[in-house]
């Protein structure tokens, strides 16, 4: 059986090495490679897409992970294979909540791409337990517990101690005090620089 | 003058004494007038001075009668010194009087100097602006702002404070102070209005130095909203540039096991058929295309444009589409949304966009919703992302499908 494929990838070097991938596979044919998330879906409703291989973060502000939803609820039968290379943890959960079949870290591995589209395809849900470990500063993304993760997810838009307070729903004192913590285990100088590091590192995105 | 020699010495006696008192009370009255400043305070003195010349003519008259009949007189009122003790009454008095009327002028100059003293400008003015009262720092403050003296109350006014009646005014720098100005009536002076000027150098200082540290802190933020938003094109550069390396060592690692089984095949070692296969594969799975590395994604429009194409739909543009943003943004979102409903609800393949000023209307073709549209999934949202962006948006069914977003 053949099954048929859409590439929706921004980076020009990721869309045509999945497409070299799947034009060279026997079982798989390309349908459409798009460079956007934000017409995957009309894509979807118009032709029979057996698989989406979805980025999440796309350039022109797109995501990839909205996009999976509205395809799921299109199109039930689409399977959808997400694939990123940033280590946002909140990607991991917000793909399983929109339906996502699968997820795959364009580093890994372990497990390559073709035969990440042909796990999804056998029905099975391949799914990383935890996102790739990224340095910041002196510190191993490892090393910070959920609260201070959500710290600084806030942080990183740029948002005050008293935004990020209100956002969490918890005290100021304790933004504070998780943004020391933060500081001290990455030994970073001040704030900014840490919330630049964690988006350039991809630990935070925007879009997450 | 008889009437009063008929009496007997004691009531001679008495009626002196009330002329004395008499001429006391008026010289009093006259005292009390000077020191409240009463314009008609001398009208007291003209009752004062004849009740006391009354008074020394019937004392000298009682004197000669008792000159003549001292057998028959039990008492002489020249026993009492009453011209003495009046005169020196009026003496003391006018003494008084005299340092009441120093006191008085003296608690007027130091009236005047405290109120000079003051650090609040003070201007007491009546309707037309004629001034009744101004200190010293008001003065200062007019010459400082207007560059001569409180003039006219009113026209003061008109320079330190807002036009509008209830704006409160910012507070005006003069001669290396800061002062903030307040109008208002004078309880229980109809027609006076009172201008101060409050001393708020202080005050304002700090509260410029907040202002200050606020837009520090905005700037701070601005920035780093720009830190963060190049951040975020780095993160996808960087993503983009990791990809590209990886791309590179393969070619590289390709490259070099290629070479490896050249140099071999030369010295008469020919490579294995299996890994001259390996490599054949690899290199056939090296698409020309992978070294397009500089290629990047087109503009959402053309995205667009470029689905339409393909899913069979032919867009129609009457107008532009704006460029300005959040407009752009929206409208892309609805091209999209239509797109989909031409051929999947309408079963056209024909979009018409007309775009006018501040409103973009959405047509096609094909067959007609066959009741009211119900919006779910992508109006829902779409209407969401209009309405966040300040647009109305409206659904009509009838005679056609018709999606129209309309800005302010």
């Amino acid at each position: 059986m053949e099954y048929s494929v859409m590439i929706v990838e921004d980076q020009s070097i990721a869309r045509k090495y999945f497409e070299a991938v799947v034009e060279a596979a026997p079982d798989f044919k390309l349908l459409y490679s798009l460079d956007t998330a934000s017409v995957a879906y009309i894509y979807c409703s118009r032709f029979p897409v057996d698989l989406v291989v979805m980025d999440v973060v796309m350039a022109d502000g797109s995501n990839g992970i909205d996009a999976a939803r509205r395809i799921k609820e299109m199109s039930p039968r689409t399977k959808i294979l997400i694939v990123t290379s940033m280590a946002e943890g909140l990607f991991l959960t917000r793909a399983k909540e929109a339906g996502a079949d699968s997820f795959w870290y364009k580093e890994d591995e372990e497990i390559d791409f073709l035969t990440a589209m042909r796990v999804t395809m056998e029905g099975r849900h391949l799914w990383p337990e935890e996102s790739p470990v990224v340095k910041i500063g002196d510190a191993l993304s490892s090393e910070f517990t959920k609260a201070e993760m959500n710290i600084l997810r806030e942080l990183s838009t740029g948002a005050s101690n008293q935004q990020i307070a209100e956002r969490l729903g918890i005290e100021v004192g304790t933004v504070k005090s998780h943004i020391n913590h933060l500081l001290s285990k990455t030994a970073m100088n001040n704030r900014t620089e840490l919330a630049i590091e964690a988006r350039l590192k991809g630990l935070v995105v925007s879009h997450s | 003058m008889m009437c009063f020699a008929d009496l007997s010495p004691i009531p001679q006696i008495v009626i002196c004494a009330f002329f004395v008192v008499l001429s006391a009370a008026f010289l009093l009255l006259f005292l009390l007038g000077l020191l409240n400043r009463k314009e008609r305070a001398w009208i007291h003195l003209l009752f004062a001075l004849p009740s006391y010349g009354i008074f020394q003519l019937l004392y000298d008259y009682h004197g000669s009668v008792y000159q003549m009949n001292r057998v028959h007189f039990d008492i002489n009122a020249g026993d009492f010194p009453l011209p003495a003790i009046g005169a020196a009454a009026l003496l003391l008095l006018l003494l008084f009087a005299w340092s009441l009327s120093r006191f008085a002028g003296q608690r007027d100059v130091s009236v005047k100097e405290a109120v000079d003293d003051l650090p609040t400008g003070i201007c007491c003015y009546l309707e037309k602006g004629r001034v009744l009262l101004v200190n010293e720092t008001m003065e200062r403050i007019s010459l400082a702002l207007t560059g001569r003296a409180v003039l006219n109350g009113r026209e003061l006014c008109d320079a330190v404070l807002p036009k509008e009646v209830g704006k409160h005014a910012a507070p005006v720098r003069a001669f290396g102070r800061s002062y903030s100005f307040e109008r208002s009536g004078m309880p229980g002076l109809e027609g006076v209005t009172q201008l101060l000027a409050a001393d708020v150098t202080e005050e304002y200082g700090r509260l410029e130095e907040v202002r200050e540290k606020n837009r520090q802190l905005e700037e701070q933020s601005r920035r780093l909203s720009a830190a963060i938003g190049e951040s975020e094109r780095l993160s996808i550069e960087k993503e983009y540039l990791d990809a590209k390396i990886k791309v590179h060592s393969g070619i590289g690692e390709l490259l070099s096991a290629t070479a490896k089984v050249i140099r071999e095949a030369d010295l008469g070692t020919s490579p294995s058929e299996e890994t001259a296969a390996g490599l054949f594969d690899r290199w056939n799975r090296l698409p020309a295309a992978l070294l397009d590395v500089d290629a990047r994604p087109r503009s959402s429009y053309d995205a667009v444009l470029k689905a339409a194409k393909d899913v069979g739909v032919r867009i129609v543009l009457d107008g532009e589409l704006p460029e300005e943003e959040p407009q752009r943004s929206v409208l892309l979102v609805a091209v999209a949304e239509c797109i989909t409903n031409t051929f999947r609800h309408a079963g056209g393949d024909e979009l018409t966009i007309r775009c006018r000023e501040g409103e973009t209307v959405f047509t096609n073709n094909g067959k007609a919703p066959e009741g009211p549209v119900v919006e779910k999934g992508g109006l829902v949202n779409l209407r969401r992302l209009a309405e966040d962006a300040g647009a109305e948006m409206t659904v009509e069914s009838s005679p056609v499908f018709r999606l129209t977003l309309r800005w302010e």
